[in-house]
C-alpha cells in the first residue's frame, strides 16, 4: 500500500474548501482530519511497513529530500496534532470565512510536514510555510491591533527562518549532509553544540517562545480571531518542542532556560488582564516544563516532556476554546469588563474547569500523568533550583487558571449590564466536549500513551529505566496525596491572603520585552523615513543637477566654456572692485551668450579634426608609456 | 444548572483539607511504597540509581512539606507578581498608540492645520 503524507491531506485537501458551501463545507473540514487520522492509524498498525519508515524521497539539486521520515516520535506527535486539530475543526466549523479554514489547514499541514521531515531542506521549507500560513489567522481578525501584531509576528518568525537557513547552510558545509532527525546536534563527548547547531537552536527557541525570544507569542496570539487563537496555541510551540527533542535532547542550558521560562510565563499570566493573553503567557510557562525536560535529558524527563506535549496541548486548547467562547459571547476577553458569567454560561464554565483541573495536574486529569514526571526528573538529576522553579510555576498555574480566572470571570460580581452572554453554539460545545473527554481519558488510562512514548524515549534519552519505573505506577499513593495536598494548601494563598489585590480590575497592560523592538522599531522606521530618505532625496537632486549640467555642457562645449569663463571673470572683478562699466559690459555679453546658447556648433575642417584626433592619441600614448 | 452554595463548598474544602493531611501523614510515616510486583525488576546500576533517587532532596523528607511549600510558595508568587512586578510594568492599554511616532506626527499636522 502506498504511503500518503498526512500533512498533504491537509495541504491539498484545503484547496476544495473555497468551492464548498454551508453544511457540506462544515462536514468537509471535519472529514479531512478524520482521513489524516485513519492514515496515521494505518501507519501505526504497520500497513505501510515497519517503523522507522523512510519514504517520499525526491531528488533536489544534488541532494535527496525525504518528506516521510516516520518513527515512534514523529508518529506520536502526528497523532497529537491530528487529534487536536479534529476537535479544533469541529469547534471552528461554523466559521463562514473559507480562507480562514484554508489558512488553518495550510498551517497544520505544514506542521505535519515539519514532523515528518527527514532532511533539513524539507524542514526549512515547511517551517517557513507554517509561519506564513499562521499569519493569516491573526490578520483575519481585521483590527488595527491584529494587523500590527501580525506584522511583528512575521518579522520575528522571518528572523527565526533566517537563523534556521543559516544553520542549515553551515551544517551542510560542515558535514556535507542535509540529514535531519536521525541524531542529536549535541556533541555526546562535550555536551556542547557547534555554530550550525547554535543557529538552528535559536530558530527553534524563537518558535518555542523561549525567553528572551518569546514576546511575539503573547503579543500576537490574543489578537487573532476567536478560532485562530485556538489553532495557533497548539502547533508552532509544540512543533518547536518536537524539533528540540530531535536535535537537542540533553543540552543542559535548556534545563535552565526551561525552568526560568516556567516562572517567567506564570508571573505574567497572573497579572495580565486579557484572558487569552493569560493563556498565551501560560503557553510560555508550560513550554518551560518541556524545554527543561529536554535539557535534563534522562528517560523520565524526556518521557515526561513528550507526554506533557500531548496532555498539556489538549487541556490548553480546551482552555483557549472556553476563552474563545467567552470572547464570542461577550465581545471581550478582558477580566476588567467581565464577571458573573456562570449564570449565563455554565457549560463554558465547566469546560474551563476541566481544562484548568487538567492543566494544574489534578489526579485523574491529563497533566497529572505528565508534568510530575518532569518535576520528579529534576529531583533524580539532583537539580534543586530547576526543581524549585518548576514547582513554584506549578503552584502559579493552579492559582491562576483554576482559581483566579474562574473566580473573576464567572463569579465575584454580577455581569456588567451591557453584556448579554450565553453558551456557544453546538459545534463549539462539541469541540470542547471532545477535548474534555480526552483530558480525563488520557489520565485515567495513561498506559497506551506511555507505551507509545517508551520506544521514542529509548531512541533519545539516557537512563530509560527511570521512565519505565515511573510509568509502572503513576498513581502511587505518595504522588496522589502530595499533589492533592499541594492544591488544597495553595488555594488559601489566594483566597485568604492575596485575593483582594487581584479583585482590583484595572484595564491595564503589562510591558514585556517586545517593548524594545516595538519602540526601537518605530524609531528605526522614523530614521529610515526621515533622515535617510531626506539624504537620498538630496543625493537624487544633486545627481540630476550634475547630469543636466553635463547635458547642457555637451550641446556646445566651446561656447559653454566661454560662458563659464565670462561668469568667472565677472565674479572675480566684482570681488576686486573693478569699475562697474567693465563689469556691466561683461554682464551684458554674458547675458547675450546665455540667450544664444548653444548656438551653431563650430565646424572644423577635416584636417583640423584629424589634427585634434592625433593630438589626443599622442597624449594618450605618452600617458600610457609613462605608466599612468 | 448546578447550584453552587459557597458555604457547603467551604465545608467540603475543610473536610478535604483534614483528609489530605491525615493521608499525607499516613503515606509519610507508613512509607506507602508502590507494589513490588508492578514495578520492573532492577539490577546493578539501575538499583543503585534507584536507591539514590529514593533519597531525593532532604527537605522532601519533611512531613507535609508539600502543604507548606504550596502555601508559602503561592503567597510569595502572588505577592511577587501582583505587588512586586505589576506596579513596575503596568501601563495604560493605549500605551503603544500614545508612543506611536506616526500618530504623534499626524496629530501635530492636524493641530497645525487647525491653527
Amino acid at each position: 500500500m502506498v504511503w500518503i503524507h498526512p500533512g498533504f491531506i491537509y495541504l491539498f485537501g484545503c484547496l476544495l474548501i473555497p468551492l464548498l458551501k454551508g453544511k457540506i463545507r462544515q462536514a468537509y473540514v471535519i472529514l479531512l482530519p478524520i482521513l489524516a487520522l485513519i492514515d496515521l492509524a494505518l501507519m501505526a498498525l504497520g500497513v505501510f511497513g515497519e517503523l522507522p519508515l523512510e519514504t517520499w524521497r525526491i531528488p533536489f539539486l544534488k541532494y535527496t529530500l525525504m518528506l516521510g521520515h516516520v518513527d515512534n516520535l514523529s508518529l506520536f506527535f502526528g497523532f497529537l496534532f491530528i487529534i487536536v486539530s479534529l476537535a479544533m475543526f469541529v469547534y471552528a466549523s461554523h466559521v463562514k470565512e473559507e480562507w480562514q479554514h484554508v489558512s488553518a489547514f495550510l498551517y497544520i499541514g505544514s506542521t505535519l510536514g515539519v514532523v515528518f521531515a527527514g532532511d533539513l531542506f524539507t524542514l526549512l521549507f515547511f517551517w517557513e510555510v507554517m509561519a506564513w500560513a499562521s499569519l493569516f489567522l491573526i490578520w483575519y481578525r481585521k483590527t488595527e491591533a491584529a494587523w500590527g501584531a501580525g506584522f511583528r509576528y512575521i518579522m520575528v518568525h522571518s528572523f527565526g527562518g533566517i537563523c534556521l537557513f543559516a544553520g542549515v547552510v553551515l551544517q551542510l558545509k560542515a558535514t556535507g549532509s542535509i540529514a535531519w532527525g536521525f541524531s542529536s546536534l549535541v556533541d555526546p563527548a562535550t555536551h556542547g553544540i557547534e555554530l550550525p547547531g547554535i543557529m538552528i537552536l535559536i530558530a527553534f527557541m524563537i518558535n518555542g517562545a523561549v525567553p528572551p525570544l518569546h514576546a511575539w507569542l503573547s503579543d500576537a496570539y490574543p489578537e487573532a480571531t476567536v478560532t485562530g487563537t485556538v489553532f495557533l496555541n497548539a502547533f508552532t510551540t509544540k512543533s518547536a518542542i518536537y524539533v528540540l527533542l530531535r536535535g537537542f535532547t540533553g543540552f543542559e542550558a535548556l534545563m535552565w532556560l526551561g525552568a526560568i521560562m516556567a516562572v517567567y510565563g506564570i508571573i505574567y499570566a497572573l497579572i495580565v488582564n486579557d484572558i487569552r493573553r493569560v493563556l498565551a503567557y501560560h503557553i510560555i510557562s508550560q513550554g518551560g516544563y518541556m524545554v527543561a525536560g529536554i535539557g535534563i535529558g534522562t528517560g523520565l524527563a524526556v518521557g515526561g516532556a513528550i507526554a506533557h506535549a500531548l496532555c498539556y496541548t489538549m487541556c490548553k486548547t480546551l482552555l483557549f476554546m472556553s476563552a474563545g467562547a467567552v470572547l464570542a459571547a461577550t465581545g471581550t476577553a478582558k477580566m476588567s469588563d467581565l464577571g458573573g458569567l456562570y449564570k449565563s454560561m455554565p457549560k463554558t464554565f465547566w469546560m474551563w474547569m476541566i481544562g484548568a483541573a487538567s492543566i494544574s495536574g489534578f489526579p485523574l486529569f491529563s497533566v497529572f500523568v505528565s508534568k510530575p514526571l518532569i518535576i520528579e526528573s529534576a529531583v533524580f538529576a539532583n537539580q534543586p533550583w530547576p526543581w524549585l522553579l518548576l514547582e513554584i510555576a506549578s503552584v502559579g498555574t493552579f492559582l491562576c487558571l483554576a482559581v483566579k480566572i474562574p473566580y473573576l470571570t464567572f463569579f465575584e460580581r454580577d455581569t456588567p449590564k451591557e453584556i448579554k452572554a450565553q453558551d456557544p453554539p453546538v459545534n463549539m460545545m462539541v469541540g470542547m466536549g471532545i477535548l474534555a473527554v480526552l483530558c480525563i481519558a488520557v489520565a485515567v488510562f495513561p498506559g497506551p500513551m506511555y507505551h507509545m512514548i517508551l520506544p521514542a524515549v529509548e531512541g533519545l534519552a539516557s537512563e530509560i529505566h527511570t521512565f519505565e519505573h515511573y510509568i509502572a505506577n503513576p498513581y502511587a499513593p505518595k504522588i496522589v496525596v502530595e499533589l492533592s495536598m499541594f492544591f488544597l494548601f495553595a488555594f488559601p494563598a489566594f483566597w485568604w491572603v492575596l485575593r483582594e489585590p487581584f479583585t482590583h480590575r484595572e484595564p491595564k497592560m503589562a510591558l514585556d520585552l517586545d517593548w524594545f523592538y516595538r519602540i526601537s522599531g518605530q524609531w528605526f522606521i522614523w530614521f529610515c523615513e526621515k533622515p535617510v530618505l531626506s539624504f537620498a532625496k538630496f543625493v537624487d537632486r544633486l545627481t540630476l543637477k550634475i547630469a543636466s549640467y553635463f547635458v547642457w555642457f555637451g550641446r556646445n562645449p566651446a561656447e559653454a566654456l566661454r560662458i563659464k569663463g565670462l561668469d568667472l571673470r565677472i565674479q572675480l572683478e566684482k570681488n576686486l572692485d573693478v569699475t562697474s562699466d567693465y563689469v556691466r559690459s561683461y554682464e551684458s555679453g554674458l547675458e547675450g551668450a546665455r540667450q544664444r546658447y548653444p548656438r551653431e556648433l563650430p565646424r572644423l575642417s577635416l584636417g583640423a579634426s584629424l589634427l585634434l584626433i592625433l593630438l589626443f592619441l599622442v597624449v594618450y600614448v605618452i600617458l600610457y608609456l609613462a605608466g599612468y | 444548572m448546578v447550584a453552587i452554595d459557597s458555604k457547603t463548598l467551604m465545608k467540603l474544602y475543610y473536610l478535604a483539607l483534614v483528609a489530605v493531611v491525615i493521608a499525607g501523614l499516613a503515606v509519610h510515616f507508613m512509607g506507602a511504597a508502590p507494589e513490588a510486583a508492578e514495578v520492573p525488576e532492577m539490577h546493578g546500576e539501575e538499583a543503585a540509581h534507584e536507591a539514590a533517587q529514593e533519597e531525593g532532596f532532604w527537605w522532601l523528607e519533611i512531613p507535609l512539606f508539600a502543604a507548606g511549600f504550596a502555601f508559602v510558595g503561592g503567597v510569595i508568587l502572588l505577592a511577587l507578581s501582583k505587588l512586586g512586578v505589576y506596579p513596575l510594568i503596568k501601563v495604560s492599554e493605549d500605551y503603544y498608540e500614545r508612543h506611536s511616532i506616526k500618530k504623534r506626527e499626524e496629530q501635530e499636522k492636524e493641530a497645525g492645520g487647525e491653527q
